[in-house]
């Protein structure tokens, strides 16, 4: 009995290293393909509401020609198109004059659920409004 | 030899004590332990020849085998150690190289001036009239704000950096070769200044 059952068992516990190593380099291979999987997805949804901050600034920037000498504080959203709206996208505009005469505009982007932050400064010179800066962020 | 009753029957003369022969115990010997030659007639089917050991030859193959399956996995072993540690590697490089990025985006974003000195350093000034430097140096890049003290340094990020300015956007180049390794790294303030009326 024992004449038989040592090669077996040797080969047995041969196969079953081997398995356990291979399963162990699958599994952080699997690992490493679902983070990439993962920072490609968030790298395109940054990239996506990044074009969105953008347009919003767009819209800030035009809307100031009608602000007059003394804004006042709105929000607004901004209409997006039809297949950005539909998968949940959306931007806000907030405008907040400040005590120093100036204006901030904090354009927040929204793709569910993921969102952007972006406050443009803007000031008054010579009867124009014009964007001094930009801060990416809350 | 003779056939006796459907066995094959077979006698023979030995010099030897049957243990010998059968390695049994001598118990066939004539009482009083004697040597003496003695006829044995052995009746019944031939004993069958018993494979004791093995061939060289097949010695030879089993080793043979053994070397080759100990050679692939010696072999799948140390490349399933070399692919962990590659991956775990390449994943830390990639996420310092992310943090790298959105540092430098958040600071082109508010930059109301991009300049290359060389390939290897930008100067990125902002709405305040600060300072933000970057430099690449192969693998590692390094911010210094404004501050002497603000500096940031990512070494063994998972791609070569060189800057190169366009218009209102900082390019990142990671290969210099392909248009796909670049990144493109918009200025919101440029971008807003351009549309002043």
């Amino acid at each position: 009995m024992s004449g038989r059952s040592h090669p077996h068992g040797f080969a047995t516990l041969i196969a079953i290293v081997l398995l356990a190593v291979v399963s162990g380099a699958l599994v952080v291979l699997a690992r490493r393909v679902s983070y990439e999987v993962s920072r490609t997805r968030t790298t395109a949804e940054d990239a996506q509401l990044r074009q969105l901050l953008m347009a919003g600034a767009r819209r800030a920037v035009a809307k100031s020609a009608v602000w007059g000498n003394s804004p006042v504080a709105a929000t607004w959203q901004m209409h997006l198109p039809e297949p950005l709206a539909s998968a949940g996208a959306s931007v806000s505009l907030d405008l907040a004059p400040t005590p120093e005469g100036t204006v901030k505009v904090r354009i927040e982007a929204r793709v569910e659920p993921r969102q952007a932050l972006q406050t443009l400064d803007f000031k008054h010179v010579n009867g124009m409004w014009y964007a001094a800066g930009a801060h990416l962020g809350p | 030899m003779k056939r006796h009753d459907g066995q094959i029957s077979q006698c023979w003369n030995v010099a030897r004590p049957p243990s010998a022969v059968f390695g049994r115990s001598p118990k066939n010997l004539p009482p009083g332990g004697g040597t003496q030659p003695r006829r044995l007639c052995h009746i019944g089917p031939l004993p069958m020849r018993r494979a004791c050991g093995f061939l060289l030859i097949e010695v030879m193959i089993v080793l043979g085998l053994l070397a080759v399956v100990g050679v692939l996995s010696a072999q799948l072993f140390f490349a399933t150690l070399r692919a962990v540690r590659q991956s775990s590697a390449g994943q830390t490089a990639e996420m310092r190289f992310d943090l790298a990025m959105n540092e430098l985006r958040t600071d082109t974003w508010g930059a109301s001036e991009i300049t290359c000195d060389d390939a290897h350093h930008v100067q990125l000034r902002t709405a305040a009239g600060q300072t933000v430097h970057w430099n690449s140096d192969g693998r590692s890049l390094t911010r210094t704000g404004p501050k002497a003290t603000e500096r940031q340094h990512w070494t063994d990020v998972a791609a070569e950096g060189s800057f190169a300015a366009r218009g209102p956007a900082l390019i990142v180049l990671m290969a210099a070769d392909d248009p796909a390794g670049q990144m493109v790294l918009p200025s919101q303030s440029m971008l807003s200044a351009e549309r002043l009326p």
